[in-house]
């Protein structure tokens, strides 16, 4: 035993390089859902910068391009990577499908909660945490403290909840209206905006169940001079004043930091990050017709900058 | 498409085409000798919002002469169009102007002003962790490349905890805010901002920034610069003029913003103290 022992700092030292080697050998597959959506490219591009001078090899797996997942079960068999990468719901679903007990990370998936996970899966979520999403408001909005939110308690009841103890801790005041089949958006929509700021709209199917009724928040919104803040850049056409949404070659980056990890066999803490990085677009020209003022100090956080031409 | 005289065309087809691309090529030439470009790169954020700068001082600069904007998001590009001694102004982070100083002369003209200030000291924050001795497996957050981080970081641990650099982990982030805010969600162990981005997560988020507590910081240093390629031809004066005075109206102040500055000193006017951080080698 005292022999063993008196050998441990050799085993130390000598483990150390084994485990760095294995870790350059590393192969990793990467499974994109479509290669041609935009976001999905540079998040593969972020962690592919990240990840390359630490890996063996990297492979590339494109679902659409493929046209039949049964190939990605073959490559997995053929190639038996060490981890593999997915980006997207449908490589995730794959990935899970036929990787066995191969680590399956993934990112730029869409409510990743809904999906069954093993315990070799990791990944980072696509949805910014309350905290940073209610902070970044007060910072680019500082002058607007009541916020409105309409939700639909089947959907959201939990979020709401902890956005509740977050606005306490930040200051500022939020204005519930719930709705559901017997409550409709017609009912309070005009009622809210009267006593609120900000109208946040959260992604609650409840809520955005369709075109009409996005159109209809909006309106209202315009009509009350009250600013939209949101999630999805998409809502910029609509007249969102200020959308905030996870930035996406951070998420790439993290992704990679967490596939070093596991390759590591480091402790891993949370096995789902948030993601650290945000995306800001600012409406300014939105802004100025409802006569709303932004913090200027806050427009080099600002991504995609939108002025009345 | 059917034509009238298709012999005709067909033979001076090639003909047309080399006269064209001569034009293109004269036009090209003349445009470069006249327009003059403020070229940018800031290795200390990760913004991406090249296109939103590239709209915003296109039309600032050319309602003040033939001016025009060029952002770069790679170091190597930017370096590159330095190296061929483009005509223009170069805006670059002082930390970046102190590097290439080495290998390619540039003259600092300008500074920027923000707060009243014309540095800024970046410090390294966490909520976990008591020293930096227990930085080895951390993951730590930051803003800008990650060259830029790993050199803030290797100034702040200095040379008793040099050995801890390969240990650690680097995030990069898009700002100093996200670097933070990471901390106080446990992505990252901890956070390289510079200090008055602490002050406003305090006024943000102020129970985050209760948690957390410095643990290194560095030496200040300046923020932009706007400066020239040696030796200096005199042709960059009216536009470092413009790039001066952009404060005096509101839409330059407001592109200033964008670069997270209020205004601008010129580097004549300093103490000299100051001045010599930047006249290098």
């Amino acid at each position: 035993m005292t022999k063993l022992l008196a050998l441990l700092p050799f085993l130390a030292v000598f483990c150390c390089p084994i485990a760095s080697t294995a870790q350059a050998q590393a192969k990793i597959l990467i499974v994109n859902s479509d290669n041609t959506v935009q976001k999905y490219q540079q998040v593969k591009d972020a962690f592919k910068v990240q990840m390359t001078p630490h890996a063996g090899r990297i492979i590339d797996f494109d679902v659409q391009q493929a046209g039949q997942p049964e190939l990605l079960e073959k490559l997995i068999k053929d190639e038996s990577p060490d981890l593999i990468y997915s980006i997207g719901s449908q490589a995730y679903q794959l990935a899970t499908q036929f990787g066995g007990s191969k680590p399956v990370l993934f990112s730029s998936v869409i409510n990743w909660q809904r999906f069954q996970r093993g315990g070799n899966s990791y990944g980072v979520a696509n949805e910014l945490s309350l905290s940073q999403e209610l902070s970044l408001l007060r910072y680019v909005l500082p002058n607007l403290q009541r916020i409105g939110v309409i939700y639909d308690p089947h959907f959201s009841a939990e979020r709401i909840a902890d956005a509740r103890n977050q606005c306490r801790e930040l200051g500022l005041t939020l204005v519930e209206q719930t709705i559901d089949e017997d409550h409709p958006l017609e009912q309070h929509l005009d009622g809210l905006l009267d006593k609120i700021d900000v109208l946040w709209l959260i992604a609650d199917p409840g809520v955005l169940a369709d075109r009409a009724t996005v159109e209809k928040i909006f309106t209202g919104s315009s009509e009350h001079k009250k600013p939209v803040y949101t999630y999805s850049d998409a809502f910029m056409n609509y007249g969102a004043s200020l959308v905030v949404a996870a930035d996406t070659p951070t998420m790439g980056r993290q992704a990679a930091n967490m596939a070093l990890a596991i390759l590591q066999r480091e402790p891993i803490k949370e096995t789902v990050q948030t993601p650290a990085g945000s995306h800001i677009t600012l409406n300014a020209c939105q802004l100025g017709k409802l006569k709303k003022d932004y913090n200027a100090d806050a427009l080099d956080a600002v991504n995609q900058l939108l002025e009345c031409h | 498409m059917t034509s009238k005289y298709p012999g005709i065309l067909r033979r001076w087809r090639p003909r047309v085409a080399a006269v064209l691309s001569v034009l293109a090529l004269i036009t090209s030439i003349v445009t470069a000798a006249t327009t003059e470009t403020v070229f940018f790169y800031n290795p200390e954020s990760s913004v991406d919002n090249f296109a939103a700068l590239k709209a915003e001082f296109d039309d600032y600069l050319s309602a003040q002469g033939a001016y025009s904007f060029q952002p770069f998001s790679e170091r190597g590009a930017f370096e590159t169009m330095l190296a061929d001694k483009a005509q223009g102004v170069y805006l670059l982070s002082s930390w970046h102007y102190t590097q290439l100083n080495a290998k390619t002369p540039l003259e600092a003209r300008l500074v920027g002003v923000a707060k009243g200030e014309l540095q800024q000291r970046k410090i390294l924050s966490s909520k976990d962790l008591g020293s930096v001795s227990a930085l080895p497996g951390a993951t730590i957050a930051g803003a800008g490349s990650e060259d830029y981080l790993r050199s803030q970081l290797q100034q702040m641990l200095g040379a008793e905890y040099a050995a801890l650099l390969p240990k650690i982990k680097l995030l990069s982030v898009p700002k100093d805010l996200d670097a933070l805010m990471a901390v106080g969600f446990g992505v990252a162990t901890a956070a390289i901002s510079s200090e008055s981005s602490l002050a406003k997560l305090a006024v943000i988020n102020p129970k985050q920034h209760a948690q957390l507590k410095t643990l290194a910081s560095g030496e200040k240093s300046f923020f932009l610069i706007a400066a020239v390629a040696k030796p200096q031809q005199g042709a960059e004066m009216p536009l470092l003029k413009v790039i001066e005075t952009m404060q005096q109206q509101p839409a330059g102040g407001k592109n200033l913003k964008m670069l997270g500055l209020d205004g601008w000193k010129r580097i004549d006017t300093l103490d000299a103290s100051l001045t010599k951080q930047l006249r290098l080698p």
